[in-house]
């Protein structure tokens, strides 16, 4: 390095070395000092503020939201709102879409017929790819529309940083940024942008750290699933007076064991592998701001909503046909899907699970909004992904094939802790520019899962719980 | 030497209490998060005030220069403090000494932004109708852009609403090369000219570390844009002046657009734009991007600056005799190491970053000069 240094800069670099010896003080504080003094003479030059009230609007708030005593509440309200607002707006347009799209559907296969297409051609346009894609979009679009603005919402009015600043000391017990909260929040929305949102983290090891945990934040993708699963099963059985409310309360569980699991690796990470002092953390918070509502709706549905619906349709329709490809495949009688299942069978049932379970994960690794219909795919013997109309129908589809509420709660559990789906993969890659940790994200949570789940299904079973 | 005097009186600024105002007197860290704690604020001559812990009594937040930042306890036991006895900074509170000689600044009836003004609801819808109508018109144009536009400036400064206020839906966010920071690009038409807009990631300073501190700093000072735009928050001007303050060391194409003027006017500070301008020697330019106030003003400025028919005098700085010095003494080494031709940075500019000792820059520097020389 030095040998490749011309002459006349290897003598600046020596002559600067002398200078930072002999000088007494910091030559980088004393030019930033002189920076500042400049500053401060310009602006008391030029700038008069009448005598401001202390009471400002963002002290106000800021009393208010970041108070031991109202702090947390308010952060609890804010987030549930969001939540709420979202589970509960999603369900019209949903329902709308895929009535919508489902309508095109039969219209399609009415036109390949009249057009003498072969049977698998329609088979893998229509049952496979465009199936998959009909449920990506009409489960996956509205929530992420609503969701997104929802939290832009949030950044844009300043509240943001807030939550960091409420919750650091968690974060910081365990060797992390207390951004991570918020890059957490994100991930609930989408993991893939979650992992896009690590970047606010200056330092590379907490960094990464957010980074590798956020797929233990379960994502809008997986909570139909976790849902209607906890409803089906579990409020019967574990709560038998049941209700709306309990569902609500797996769905709390289900995050809280997400949110537990991610301190518990993060803390293992930044002890072990990512090992390191804690970097310098300082974060600002601004003044509160009115958010400019119609451009946050927009750019956030550019952004994001297209982003992320865009990523996971191009995923969801070749998986939906190798799906499809899969269930109908026959060899000595047998299609391949219900031989990938009996092969995974054994492991599935040692965590509480089966192998179509598994088998379903495993397909679902493009998009996890797909998981749930491939598996009342493999289930049904017909090979096609269904939408079974009615909860009951579903209920008895699932306990005919052996389920019960210890595989519900196992399969919520798996769910929430699996490794990131193709999307979230890829993009962990993208930022992370190494194949090393992409790998690492991927097989990390799966012996998550595994342990954990494990843990569930023996409990259960010392417990007697069926 | 500077900020040794009082050594008795020294305590770390974790241990004062909320509302308490001190006066940094040093920090004690090293390298990395010395950087970071200067560059946000925290320098030794400046008065802190602890405003808040946060539930858990960890991260406390201050009140610095105008901004209000969280540190840790060990950040914040780094810094070493002195309780301020002095009464309130004049400049927070109504500032005498200097109304006596300037009662009043003249509030230039251009530049005064009212958020209440009558017309505002219907004028915003008209504004952004326009806007939309252009933009679409102009997405089918090819722009062939003859001039670069940077947008620099703090985090938290409009600075993204300025630049979706300029381009509309002509953009796009990509990756920069090689680093995956998102930059976005926009194209702007004005007096028939193209304008390339760079929005650069919101930053401190030019001599910080950290990866969008970086594409901002490399950006501006070795792509050369023909213009740079220093975005910059009217409601706390004192800390943005910093970053403004090192741009126009490296380059004097810079225009200083003044945002959140709607917010500075509700909160009754009033800034002598014209004042400011004279002390930088480049064109402020007040915007509310928001409300989509100042924005023609600004591009005719950019332009004017990026065509020449504006030429600007920036503000020099000057530092103490002894930095002086070694500066003067490895200034003219490395004048005659880069070629004029290839190297539009000023060997004073070099020369000091070289002794302010940030190991990219210098490191980066080095590269470049290499590659020059």
């Amino acid at each position: 390095m030095k040998n490749s240094i011309p002459h006349s800069l290897q003598d600046i670099m020596k002559v600067t070395e002398e200078a930072r010896v002999l000088s007494d003080s910091e030559v980088t504080c004393i030019i930033a000092k002189s920076v500042r003094e400049t500053s401060e003479k310009i602006y008391k030059e030029n700038v008069r503020s009448q005598a401001v009230d202390k009471r400002d609007l963002t002290s106000f708030l800021d009393d208010i939201l970041t108070s031991p005593v109202t702090g947390y509440m308010c952060m609890a309200l804010l987030l549930l709102a969001v939540f709420w607002i979202t589970l509960v707006g999603a369900n019209w347009p949903s329902s709308i879409l895929f009535e919508l799209l489902f309508a095109i559907e039969s219209r399609f296969v009415t036109f390949l017929n009249a057009c003498n297409a072969k049977e698998w051609f329609i088979g893998i346009t229509v049952f496979g790819a465009y199936r998959s894609l009909a449920w990506v979009i009409s489960v996956m679009l509205p929530p992420i529309a609503i969701f997104f603005p929802c939290f832009t919402l949030l950044e844009d009015l300043g509240y943001l940083p807030r939550i960091a600043f409420n919750l650091d000391t968690f974060f910081k017990r365990v060797g992390s940024h207390g951004k991570q909260a918020l890059t957490m929040c994100m991930g609930f929305g989408c993991n893939a942008a979650g992992v896009v949102a690590c970047r606010i983290i200056d330092s590379p090891r907490e960094r990464l750290i957010a980074l590798l945990t956020n797929t233990f934040v379960p994502c809008n993708g997986r909570f139909p699933a976790i849902i209607l699963v906890s409803s089906l099963f579990l409020k019967a059985s574990v709560f038998p007076t049941g209700g709306a409310g309990t569902t609500a309360l797996w769905l709390l569980f289900s995050i809280f064991l997400g949110v537990a699991v991610t301190f518990i690796v993060s803390y293992v990470l930044s002890s072990t592998v990512l090992k390191g002092i804690p970097s310098a953390f300082a974060i600002e918070l601004p003044p509160y701001r009115r958010p400019q509502i119609s451009k946050v709706l927009v750019r956030s549905f550019l952004d994001k909503t297209v982003f992320v619906l865009a990523r996971a349709a191009a995923v969801a329709a070749p998986a939906g046909a190798v799906t499809w490809l899969l269930a109908n495949t026959y060899t000595q009688g047998t299609s391949l899907l219900l031989r990938l299942a009996n092969a995974l069978g054994p492991m599935g049932r040692l965590i509480g699970l089966d192998g179509f379970i598994l088998t379903a994960f495993l397909l679902g690794l493009p998009a996890n909004e797909i998981v749930l219909p491939i598996l009342m795919m493999a289930y049904s013997s017909g090979g096609v992904m269904v939408d079974i109309s009615s909860l009951s129908a579903l209920h008895s589809l699932l306990v005919s094939c052996g389920w019960t509420a210890r595989t519900a709660l196992c399969f919520i559990a798996f769910s929430v802790l699996h490794y990131p789906c193709a999307t979230t993969l890829w993009t962990v890659w993208h930022e992370t520019q190494s194949f090393k940790w992409t790998v690492f994200s991927a097989l990390m949570p799966l012996v998550v899962a595994f342990f954990i789940c494990f843990l569930l299904a023996q409990g259960c079973a010392v417990l007697g719980i069926a | 030497m500077p900020g040794r005097g009082n050594a008795a009186e020294e305590l770390p600024l974790s241990s004062v209490l909320p509302s308490v105002r001190c006066r940094i007197l040093r920090l004690v860290s090293k390298d990395e998060t010395r950087l970071r704690l200067l560059y946000i604020g925290f320098v030794p001559g400046v008065q802190v005030i602890p405003i808040r812990r946060s539930p858990t009594g960890d991260p406390t937040a201050y009140s610095v220069r105008g901004a209000i930042v969280a540190l840790r306890r060990e950040q914040a036991e780094k810094i070493l403090v002195s309780p301020d006895t002095e009464q309130p900074r004049n400049s927070e509170t109504g500032n005498n000494d200097l109304s006596s000689h300037r009662p009043s600044f003249p509030a230039p009836h251009t530049y005064l932004i009212t958020p209440d003004s009558p017309d505002n609801l219907t004028g915003r819808f008209r504004t952004g109708l326009n806007h939309l109508a252009r933009s679409i018109l102009l997405l089918r144009k090819k722009p062939a852009p003859k001039y670069t536009v940077a947008l620099a400036g703090n985090p938290n400064t409009g600075k993204s609403a300025l630049f979706n206020a300029l381009t509309g839906l002509n953009q796009h966010t990509g990756n920069w090369p090689g680093k995956t920071v998102k930059v976005a690009e926009g194209f702007v038409m004005h007096k028939g000219t193209w304008f390339r807009l760079v929005d650069l990631p919101g930053t401190y300073s030019l001599l910080a570390s950290s990866k969008e501190e970086e594409v901002a700093r490399d950006f501006i000072c070795f792509a050369a844009p023909d213009v740079t735009v220093v975005v910059a928050d009217a409601t706390c001007l004192e800390r943005n002046l910093d970053l403004i303050l090192e741009i126009l060391e490296v380059t004097p194409r810079v225009v200083v657009a003044l945002n959140l003027m709607d917010e500075a006017y509700r909160r009754k500070i009033s800034i002598d734009v014209f004042g400011l301008s004279s002390s930088l020697g480049v064109p402020v330019v007040p915007t509310a991007a928001r409300l989509g106030r100042g924005l023609k003003e600004l591009m005719n400025t950019i332009y004017g600056i990026a065509a020449g028919h504006i030429v600007t005098s920036p503000l020099q700085l000057k530092y103490d005799e002894h930095i002086e010095r070694i500066v003067s003494l490895i200034q003219s080494p490395i004048e005659k190491s880069i070629q004029k031709d290839s190297c539009k940075l000023s060997p004073r500019w070099i020369a000091l970053r070289i002794l302010d000792g940030n190991p990219q820059l210098k490191e980066e520097l080095y590269r470049r000069l290499m590659m020059s020389v």
